[in-house]
């Protein structure tokens, strides 16, 4: 025995101690500190009064509500606003935020502050960009959906008739709340976001409605790209199990992956899911993957992406890497994510979603401390993306 | 919908990244309590550390880690290197534990049973010999003065570098090579006579290369 062994003995003993030091010590900080009985009467009048005076001063130099304008005039909290039915109709405040309705969309700007507004999409579609900013203060209602906003930019939609509620998001995260979303549901740059309230009919949609149609109706109505555009819907297949003949059918995992139920769609597609995952077009097999995700069930929702993978090179094949990288994030696996990503950005670099790729890699080589990835990544977007919803991110990571 | 919660949904863009410690130190200057909560989980282990080399584990050395970081987190502007953050947090905690040895013996003075004095911490990976040893070497270091005793501590426990412990205890790399040389001298004298001590003296009386 020697004394470098009893130090390291010593070591050894106190490093098993150190984590209930280091927790104890994190919540006396967590703690307020209690307060102090004796507090001299005077002072605290004195302070009051200096408060007081702050407070004061502070309502005198209080900024002004924001103000906004309907197309070419000044526009006023609570008037009603309606696009003109050939026609887009933009709002533009004055932090620069613009609002853009679609024609016919109808709504109004409820509220201003002097951080944002309240603004209530009664239907219609409308694009929206709203500048970063500390203490942005925006709330979207749309139709029975609140969208509550800081900086992004998103198009979103509400069909009164056939109530479906649409969110296309483009730039950084907004927070959903709404019938049928439990909670606040976070919704980032890259993902869409449908939900239908309306009753679910036994009939297959048509071949062009559901997210894609929606997205690129939106992209066409407000001009916005349509490369964020989901998965389109998938037809009837393959074929359902024979019911009795006077029994309605029952309903295809379609028709209910369309209602927002998917792990009841996930339960109905799960019979036939090999045979989907290698005969079905690319939009099935997408969107049993995304039926699948959305229930939980990773492996299939990998099964259906990497079937998709390999069926279908090209655009439909990227789509569905990303889709692979998205769920590695979340998940989260760091290296899954970093190379499905890798992955995206190599076979697709100039893709739509490559910007939101290179900026999620970013994230992840941040998140793992991976100092000199993390730095190069960063170089690799600035260079890229200057002003990309990920720069702020990728300046502060560079020396 | 399987959706995670905001909270744990790592696909919301947050301000994560402080890469250098000059980066979380601006940030803790501008009150951000990300930027805060950040400083403390990346160096209260090293303080802890510190303190309890310092002074052994006893149940109460969180006290003096919270310590360390409201000391720091007041102080932050005075620090003038914020790539030095480390040494800095070190000093800090080296400067708390001697206030707390300063503490014990003033009250170890005043109060003949120390009735504040906890009992030092359960040593669970270690051996009854081994304990036995711990406890002998900080009942060693106890009758050290407490340069001598924090030096030889970060050195010879903590291994630490000597440019780091000159930094810590702020004074010269010659001042912590003395009170290492006499440190150790009155430590393995100390231990020769102390029975839990001295079988591990057979390989040799000295302590590494200080």
């Amino acid at each position: 025995m020697s004394l470098d062994q009893l130090g390291d003995a010593i070591a050894r003993s106190q490093d098993a101690a150190i984590a209930a030091s280091v927790d104890a010590a994190r919540r006396r900080l967590a703690t307020p500190p209690p307060r102090r009985r004796r507090i001299w009467r005077p002072a605290l009048a004195a302070i009051a009064t200096l408060v007081a005076l702050v407070l004061g001063v502070r309502s005198y130099l209080e900024p002004e509500p924001i103000t906004f304008q309907v197309g070419e005039r000044p526009g006023t909290p609570g008037e009603p606003i309606e696009a003109p039915p050939a026609a887009e109709l933009q709002l533009r405040f004055s932090d620069s935020t613009t609002v853009l309705l679609a024609a016919a969309t109808r709504g109004v700007v409820d509220d201003v502050t002097p951080r944002g507004a309240r603004v209530h999409v009664e239907r219609g579609r409308a694009a929206v960009s709203v500048p970063p900013g500390r203490n942005a203060e925006w709330t979207f209602d749309v139709g029975p959906f609140e969208i509550a906003v800081t900086g992004t930019r998103f198009d979103v939609s509400w069909d009164d008739q056939a109530q479906v509620f649409l969110l296309v998001m483009h730039d950084g995260s907004v927070k959903v709340r709404g019938p049928t979303i439990e909670d606040r549901r976070v919704v980032v740059a890259g993902e869409t976001l449908r939900v239908p309230l309306g009753p679910i009919t036994a009939s297959a949609p048509p071949r062009d409605t559901g997210p894609a149609a929606d997205a690129r109706a939106i992209a066409a109505a407000t001009g916005a790209p349509a490369e964020v555009a989901p998965p389109p819907p998938p037809p009837r297949a393959p074929a359902p199990p024979r019911a009795p003949p006077d029994a309605p059918p029952p309903p295809s995992w379609q028709d209910l992956a369309a209602g927002g139920d998917f792990h009841a769609a996930l339960t109905a597609a799960r019979a036939g899911f090999d045979a989907t995952c290698a005969t079905a077009s690319a939009g099935d097999v997408t969107a049993l993957g995304d039926v699948a995700r959305y229930a939980g069930d990773l492996a299939h929702a990998q099964q259906a992406y990497l079937a998709v993978r390999r069926r279908f090179p090209g655009p439909d094949a990227a789509a569905a890497t990303f889709a692979l990288a998205r769920m590695a994030f979340q998940a989260p696996d760091d290296a899954q994510a970093i190379h499905w990503l890798d992955t995206y950005l190599r076979e697709d670099p100039d893709g739509a979603l490559a910007r939101e790729a290179l900026g999620r890699l970013l994230e992840v080589y941040a998140r793992i401390h991976d100092d000199a990835a993390a730095r190069r990544t960063a170089q690799r977007y600035l260079d890229a993306y200057p002003s990309g919803p990920h720069a702020k991110l990728a300046r502060s990571i560079l020396p | 919908m399987g959706e995670p919660a905001e909270a744990d949904d790592p696909g919301v863009i947050r301000p994560l990244a402080f890469q250098s410690d000059e980066d979380l130190v601006a940030a803790v200057r501008r009150n951000d309590r990300d930027a805060k909560r950040r400083l403390f989980e990346k160096y209260a282990p090293h303080v802890a550390r510190v303190i309890a080399r310092c002074l052994g584990a006893r149940p109460d050395n969180a006290d003096l880690v919270h310590e360390v970081f409201v000391m720091a987190l007041r102080d932050i502007a005075r620090l003038r290197e914020p790539a030095a953050l480390k040494g800095w947090l070190s000093a800090i905690a080296v400067h708390a534990a001697r206030g707390y040895l300063r503490h014990k013996r003033r009250r170890r003075w005043l109060s003949f049973f120390a009735p504040d004095e906890l009992p030092e911490a359960p040593a669970p990976h270690a051996d009854g010999d081994t304990r036995d040893a711990i406890r002998a070497t900080y009942r060693i270091l106890d009758t050290l003065p407490d340069d001598q005793r924090v030096a030889f501590a970060l050195r010879f426990i903590d291994q630490m570098e000597l440019t780091e412990i000159a930094t810590a205890c702020d004074t010269s790399l010659a001042t912590i090579k003395r009170r290492l040389q006499r440190a150790q001298t009155a430590f393995v004298a100390a231990a020769r006579d102390d029975e839990h001590l001295a079988p591990w003296l057979a390989d040799g009386a000295r302590w590494g290369e200080p």
